[in-house]
């Protein structure tokens, strides 16, 4: 199912913009948004999940206009959506929250929801503790029943708003195996502020920075965005010297440490070039869009 | 409907599962029918119907109360938990889910106070050495307990939402004892009109109705009523009042969710 906003904007309370004229296309498929906090990647989620309206602009996904409360209504049908914050019932078990959250999706034959339930339970790899009240599940349990839910109704839209965050790197490594097997015909919109999410998962994404899509394409196009801006940099030397670049990553060694830094020239003479990863491009454009701000403000 | 029922049944498991709540009803349920303090030789002589009205009332002193204190903000707790956003994103109607909140919570407290309300009417019928009590108290349960149990319930979902939960419980406890228990000569209070949720217009008019005096004779808390008809009006003013309370609780929750 295709997804397009145009001309969206929202603002809250005190005038704060968290989406502004924003423009974007999202086909079927694994769809990555990225970008960093307060970028408007909650705000984005939230409005295509229903739950929040813009001020202006338009919302189509498939044939729908979700300005109108009844399109709306038979678009969530067919959408599965996983809030950035999910909390859970602590007294309820995981296979009653699900069969709750299945109940209000339209599942309502219970056979057919009990045997789904007991399927995405699976998938999640949260059979064996289905039946533990879910106020003692751990962060990535918690997550992989949020997941669960999302997928009760077998979406055709999947919104997936920070799914790895705060988990440590199994779970992470675990959540991300379970995104990729779900795209298939779906389209799967996955918000997260970690590029390597993004890189393992999607082919095509979009940057979001300050309410605006500054990037949307292939995701080996957005890598190609730090074409000849990514360097290595071994140095003894404090990181001050290395302030007009953007570090992306550093390893520390017993006599130095290790930089990979975006920069449009060399930041130290000994600086070798790097073949540019997608979190590289992703990295040069926040920091292209920084200065740009910057630059804009007033004296 | 689907949601309502889903809803209803997910709130309902989770209130069963208030243990302390259990407890709580079952110490001031039985507690409040010792105060009633009737000489066993002198309920014998009256008809069951009477006896079982009297202890409704005071099996009821407290119970509502407690009642609650312990749901006091459980319509605001989807959006504590974190679980508001997501259920909205369901497609399910925002109304339905609210009125199987409150229909859940109430058929959960409903079945805990009547569990504790039932072990009276058993020794009283024990007593007796007859079975009419229990059809009685059946009876005063639907007429005398459940009316207050269900407004309660609906002010403990609807007022948190424009108060926080703890503020409206200390209020719902001041407004208990001057609507209930204070009497009505020391100041203007609720116990003497039908909007009295403890029951005693009900008991009085439906069950206590072959004492001399009414139940007024044994108590200022029993509000002499003596009629059939007020007690059916006290019964369904109550009713009113706690849809009432739920129909302004599923406008604020309308209009928080377009201000979203």
């Amino acid at each position: 199912m295709d997804v397009s906003l145009r001309g969206v904007r929202k603002t809250y309370r005190g005038g704060i913009t968290a989406l502004d004229r924003l423009d974007l296309d999202i086909p079927p498929g694994m769809f990555g948004v990225l970008g960093p906090n307060g970028a408007g990647k909650t705000t984005l989620m939230r409005i295509l999940a229903g739950v929040s309206r813009p001020d202006r602009g338009s919302v189509r996904a498939g044939g729908w206009d979700l300005a109108r409360p009844r399109d709306r209504r038979q678009f969530q049908g067919r959408l599965g959506y996983l809030p950035r914050d999910l909390g859970l019932y602590p007294e309820l078990t995981g296979r009653r929250f699900l069969d709750y959250a299945g109940t209000l999706k339209g599942l309502s034959s219970p056979r057919r929801r009990h045997r789904r339930v007991g399927e995405v339970l699976l998938l999640a790899g949260l059979d064996e503790v289905a039946d533990r009240p879910a106020g003692g599940y751990s962060g990535g349990m918690r997550r992989r029943l949020g997941l669960a839910q999302a997928l009760l109704n077998d979406p055709a839209v999947l919104l997936l708003d920070e799914p790895t965050a705060g988990l440590d790197p199994e779970e992470r490594t675990r959540v991300r195996m379970l995104l990729a097997s779900l795209a298939g015909e779906r389209t799967v919109v996955l918000a997260t502020r970690d590029a390597a999410d993004v890189s393992s998962t999607c082919r095509r994404c979009a940057v979001l920075a300050g309410g605006r899509v500054i990037f949307s394409g292939d995701a080996a196009s957005l890598a190609r965005a730090a074409d000849g801006l990514v360097w290595s940099v071994q140095t003894d030397r404090p990181l001050s010297a290395l302030q007009a670049a953007t570090v992306a990553s550093a390893v520390r060694l017993p006599d130095r440490t290790v930089y990979r830094v975006i920069s449009p020239a060399p930041p130290l003479p000994s600086a070798r070039p790097l073949q540019p990863g997608l979190e590289d491009g992703y990295l040069a454009l926040i920091r292209r869009q920084a200065r740009a701000a910057a630059r804009a403000l007033p004296d | 409907m689907a949601a309502l029922l889903g809803s209803a049944a997910c709130e309902f498991r989770m209130v069963i599962r208030m243990w302390g709540l259990w407890a709580a009803v079952a110490v001031a349920g039985i507690a409040g029918t010792r105060l009633a303090g009737i000489p066993l030789s002198t309920q014998l002589i009256w008809p069951a119907r009477a006896e079982v009205g009297v202890y409704a009332v005071n099996f009821n002193l407290l119970v509502p109360l407690i009642a609650g204190l312990a749901l006091a903000g459980r319509a605001g707790r989807d959006r504590r938990l974190g679980l508001a956003e997501l259920l909205e994103s369901t497609g399910s109607r925002r109304g339905a889910r609210l009125w199987g909140r409150f229909a859940g919570a109430a058929a959960a407290v409903s079945t805990q106070v009547l569990a504790s309300w039932l072990v009276v009417v058993l020794v009283i019928a024990a007593q007796r050495r007859s079975a009419l009590p229990l059809g009685w108290g059946l009876a005063a349960f639907a007429a005398v307990l459940l009316p207050g149990l269900i407004l309660v319930t609906a002010l403990s979902l609807a007022v948190p939402a424009v108060l926080s939960p703890a503020v409206y419980r200390v209020l719902l406890a001041g407004y208990w004892f001057w609507g209930n228990l204070m009497p009505p000569r020391l100041m203007p209070t609720l116990a003497a009109t039908p909007l009295l949720p403890l029951g005693s217009y009900a008991a009085d008019g439906l069950f206590a109705r072959d004492l001399p005096g009414g139940l007024a004779g044994l108590s200022y808390l029993l509000r002499s009523a003596r009629s059939a008809g007020q007690a059916t009006a006290s019964i369904g003013l109550l009713l009113a009042l706690a849809l009432a309370a739920v129909v302004v609780l599923q406008f604020l929750e309308a209009r928080r969710a377009r201000a979203g």
